[in-house]
């Protein structure tokens, strides 16, 4: 059966003049560039631990406490990172394994984590306030004496907060947005 | 992998830049989608167990991606672009010319549509069968039925 509707439609759709040489090309040009970007993050976790395994040697040979915690902290962070990089990869969305639902709705769940964390952005404004706050009155009660040191450690907490405000504000702005798009389209799919 | 990435772009870069067509007016943002999905799929095609299921495995990843574009275009400062001027990147002549008129009105018609009715009518216009598009959206091939009918209606009125 026929349907001359759907061949019309068929004949129109094939008669898009479609650029796509440009693209493929330029993705040729552009594909060493992952192999690129994990070459530079092997050398430098290499470096990285390098680095440590020779703090180490100068802890033992200073008996330094100093040099064997970076030691440490290098030995144990430039691993951990590279592996948590190599997991984060991985874990990538597998676009051939997803339906436009699931992708939705990991959406969803993307765009409520990255909301939760701008609240706890402007928590964790509201603690440093409040820390602020109580080194003031401390030095306004006589109990340290720092008030220049103060004067300075205010004025950097209030340009800080001056920038990440508006900033939270308007990323908060665009999540929503783009939360709104993302269940619009679920409820789209789902009806 | 590259000959076979190269293959695989050479055989179905057009259907795919027509996809990319009916989710983005905007020529550089649809230039970008069009990068990004073959670059999904570029990642994704050692895993490709089934080469006799390359085209709903191309066209799965393609849409997937176009459904993350959409969603995440938001973003973006829209650009107040008027439709895409197909006409003017297509050879000069008037025919050339009617022909991508009633192109641009059926991709405008398509992109007007609801996500799922737009998703299954330009499989169907790639030539995927009821079975591969469902295969495609994760969806049953009766509600590919029903998608098809409904998407029809709406382009019918919409062209008229």
């Amino acid at each position: 059966m026929t349907d001359e509707f759907l061949e019309e439609l068929q004949s129109s759709w094939r008669g898009q003049q479609v650029a796509f040489a440009d693209v493929h090309a330029r993705l040729r040009r552009q594909r060493w560039r992952p192999h690129l970007a994990l070459g530079f993050e092997l050398t430098v976790t290499a470096v990285t631990m390098g680095v440590g395994v020779w703090f180490a040697s100068m802890a033992v040979a200073l008996q330094s406490l100093l040099f064997a915690m970076a030691a440490g902290v290098l030995l144990i962070a430039a691993p951990a990172l590279a592996v948590a990089g190599w997991i984060a990869r991985k874990d990538s969305l597998r676009w051939e394994e997803e339906t436009p639902e699931s992708v939705l709705t990991s959406g969803l769940r993307r765009v409520d984590a990255s909301l939760k964390v701008i609240r706890l952005g402007r928590v964790h404004l509201g603690v440093i306030a409040a820390f602020v706050a109580a080194l003031w009155l401390t030095e306004l009660g006589g109990l340290i004496s720092a008030r220049r040191f103060l004067v300075i450690y205010t004025a950097v907490c209030a340009a800080m907060t001056a920038f990440y405000l508006p900033w939270l504000a308007w990323r908060e702005k665009r999540l929503n947005q783009e939360r709104a798009v993302c269940q619009r389209l679920l409820d789209d799919l789902r009806n | 992998m590259g000959g076979n990435f190269d293959e695989v772009i050479g055989e179905y870069g057009p259907a795919l830049a027509r996809v990319a067509a009916s989710y983005e007016r905007d020529r550089a943002l649809r230039e970008e989608l069009l990068q990004e999905i073959f670059m999904a799929i570029v990642s994704a095609l050692p895993r490709l167990q089934d080469p006799e299921k390359l085209k709903p495995f191309v066209f799965r990843i393609a849409h997937n991606r176009a459904v993350r574009h959409i969603q995440q275009r938001v973003r973006e400062p829209r650009s107040a672009a008027p439709t895409e001027d197909i006409a003017a990147e297509a050879p000069s002549h008037e025919q050339a010319l009617i022909a991508s008129e009633r192109s641009e009105k059926l991709l405008e018609a398509i992109r007007d549509l609801t996500l799922p009715h737009q998703q299954v009518i330009t499989l169907l216009l790639e030539d995927l069968t009821y079975p591969e598009i469902a295969d495609v959206l994760g969806i049953s091939v009766a509600n590919v039925g029903i998608r098809i009918n409904r998407a029809k209606e709406q382009l019918k009125e919409a062209l008229r």
